[in-house]
């Protein structure tokens, strides 16, 4: 099953950063991964939620209204997710 | 001052019998009716009376300009408006062009936005959005017991199948699909009409009403576009909006010859087909606004009258009544006499009352001579949106001078003109009328746009 195994971190990243481009409509070149969420890019109360369902649908699994709460930067989203994923998406 | 006119310039339709207006059109033409026995799952909660519907064909939603995560905020209903008025603009030559990617916003070049407006129809809203995310919200504490190997198989396959089926979560934008308006918003919004935006909920006539309050909308000055029509959905995966018009008794009971089922204005009905969903939109127009810009006027909406029964809430009034006021004050409002008309887009649903009643009023007010048919026969019955697919066929109808037939129509209720096959016919005044649940009774006038 080596072939479902998780992706590398990096590639985590890469798709994390992409889903939230998509969802903010961002069209800067670069995303740091010390950017904030809500004060750097501007997502507001209704992105966030759109996030959440953004994520969970690109890495397939649930992510609590409580763990959501607690991300607030590009790189805790990462983190999060690179800890949580596995073969069967977030566990 | 001469009266405003009111133009048909773009036509978008989303039903059963095709994902797009030509498809739609070409089907109805070709008596291509669309017909198929309900999922198999539905029959393991219910023993329901009626076993056939009339499903949507498959819509690549992201083609048709819906990106997945607009998707996720959508109810689906809100989604096959979006279709029918993306191919409606197109249709009136408009190419909307992007002014906010996040938010999904487009602007129609060229046009006042304050004075631009959107009048939609629906039955039931965003009501399969709620399903969802309820029967989540109500499975969610038997998630842990799914592929327990001492569950009984019968059981475990049953809750499989329901978890698999469901939304991982409670729909954080519920309320926004849920809410009946969020069908014209959606448009309002991603059009950025910034004029009225209204929500008709008058069940089977909301997509007749609808154009009846744009049309006004137009010809009384408050506005010069105006996006409009019906939206409906009701195909949550467990059949539950089904059951609740099986158990209402209004479904044809004949499933077991699918293709004969349905069959309105034939003395064998037995109740509607119902569809999983549909939506037709409008772009309408004052008739200068039109021209000036060189948009194609596919046919005139002239008239319009709407009564209420107040009599029951699932039966029409007996004698008809106020059904042939609605269509007398439509014909009034028009200045024209029932002689006029050649064509008749009936209400027709095929069930025992309606089409007895309907049939009884077209015969003493129209006699035998216009064409009568029902879209219905080929479509289901779409609810909410059905009235603005019986317009929009009905614009098509005067525009090609083409009406399509009754399917299934042998031995009719009443000696009307009724359809059989699709046929070439002069047409210049047509009527398009609507009954529905609550009591509700709407009736539009059209008319060929080169009548002088």
């Amino acid at each position: 099953m080596s072939e479902s195994a998780a992706p590398p971190s990096a590639s985590v990243a890469a798709r994390v950063e992409t889903v939230i481009r998509d969802v903010l409509g961002l069209e800067i070149d670069t995303v740091p991964g010390s950017s904030k969420l809500r004060e750097d890019l501007g997502a507001d109360s209704v992105d966030a939620v759109m996030l959440v369902m953004a994520l969970e649908r690109e890495f397939k699994g649930k992510i609590s209204d409580e763990e959501a709460a607690k991300l607030s930067t590009v790189d805790e989203v990462v983190d999060y997710v690179s800890q949580r994923i596995g073969e069967q998406g977030l566990s | 001052m001469s009266r405003r006119r009111v133009a048909v310039t773009g036509i978008g339709i989303v039903s059963p019998v095709g994902a797009s207006t030509e498809e739609c059109w070409e089907a109805c033409l070709a008596g291509r009716a669309a017909v198929a026995p309900i999922p198999e799952a539905w029959h393991r909660w219910s023993g329901l009376q009626s076993t056939v519907w009339a499903p949507l064909p498959p819509i690549d939603f992201e083609e048709q300009g819906i990106t997945p995560l607009e998707a996720m905020r959508l109810d689906r209903s809100a989604m096959l408006a979006i279709v029918a008025a993306g191919q409606a603009l197109a249709d009136a030559g408009w190419q909307p062009t992007l002014a906010d990617a996040k938010r999904g916003i487009f602007r129609l070049p060229a046009i006042d936005e304050t004075r631009a407006g959107v009048f939609m129809g629906t039955g039931v809203g965003g009501i399969t959005t709620l399903i969802a995310s309820q029967n989540s919200h109500l499975l969610s504490p038997l998630v842990p017991l799914a592929g327990r190997a001492d569950a009984p198989a019968e059981a475990a396959a049953a809750l499989d199948a329901l978890l698999e089926s469901l939304p991982k979560r409670f729909n954080p934008f519920s309320v926004s699909m849920i809410m009946p308006n969020a069908i014209s918003a959606s448009l309002g919004i991603r059009y950025s009409l910034h004029g009225p935006n209204s929500s008709c909920a008058v069940a089977c006539a909301a997509g007749t009403a609808a154009i009846g309050h744009a049309f006004r909308s137009i010809r009384g000055g408050e506005t010069d576009v105006v996006l409009c029509g019906g939206a409906e959905f009701v195909g949550d995966p467990f059949g539950g909006v089904y059951r609740a018009f099986d158990t209402a008794r209004t479904l044809t009971t004949g499933g077991d010859e699918p293709a004969s089922a349905n069959r309105p204005f034939d003395t064998a009905r037995t109740g509607f087909l119902l569809a999983e969903g549909g939506a037709a939109v409008l772009v309408c127009e004052e008739w200068e606004h039109a021209r000036r810009r060189g948009g194609r006027i596919q046919a005139e909406i002239v008239g319009y009258g709407e009564t209420f029964d107040g009599y029951s809430m699932m039966i029409v009034e007996p004698s008809g009544e106020q059904v042939e006021r609605a269509l007398a004050t439509a014909l009034a409002d028009a200045g024209i006499a029932a002689s006029d008309i050649d064509y008749i887009n009936a209400h027709g649903t095929g069930t025992l009352v309606n089409d007895d009643v309907e049939s009884a009023v077209l015969e003493r007010m129209f006699g035998p001579r216009p064409l009568v048919s029902a879209t219905k026969s080929l479509t289901g019955h779409c609810i909410g949106a059905s009235g603005a697919i019986e317009a929009a066929v009905t614009a098509l109808s005067l525009r090609d001078q083409k009406v399509h037939g009754c399917v299934n129509l042998e031995n009719p209720v009443r000696p009307l003109n009724f359809t059989r096959q699709s046929v070439d016919a002069p047409l210049s005044w047509a009527v398009s009328q609507s009954s529905a649940f609550g009591g509700h009774n709407a009736a539009l006038v059209l008319r060929h746009a080169g009548s002088a």
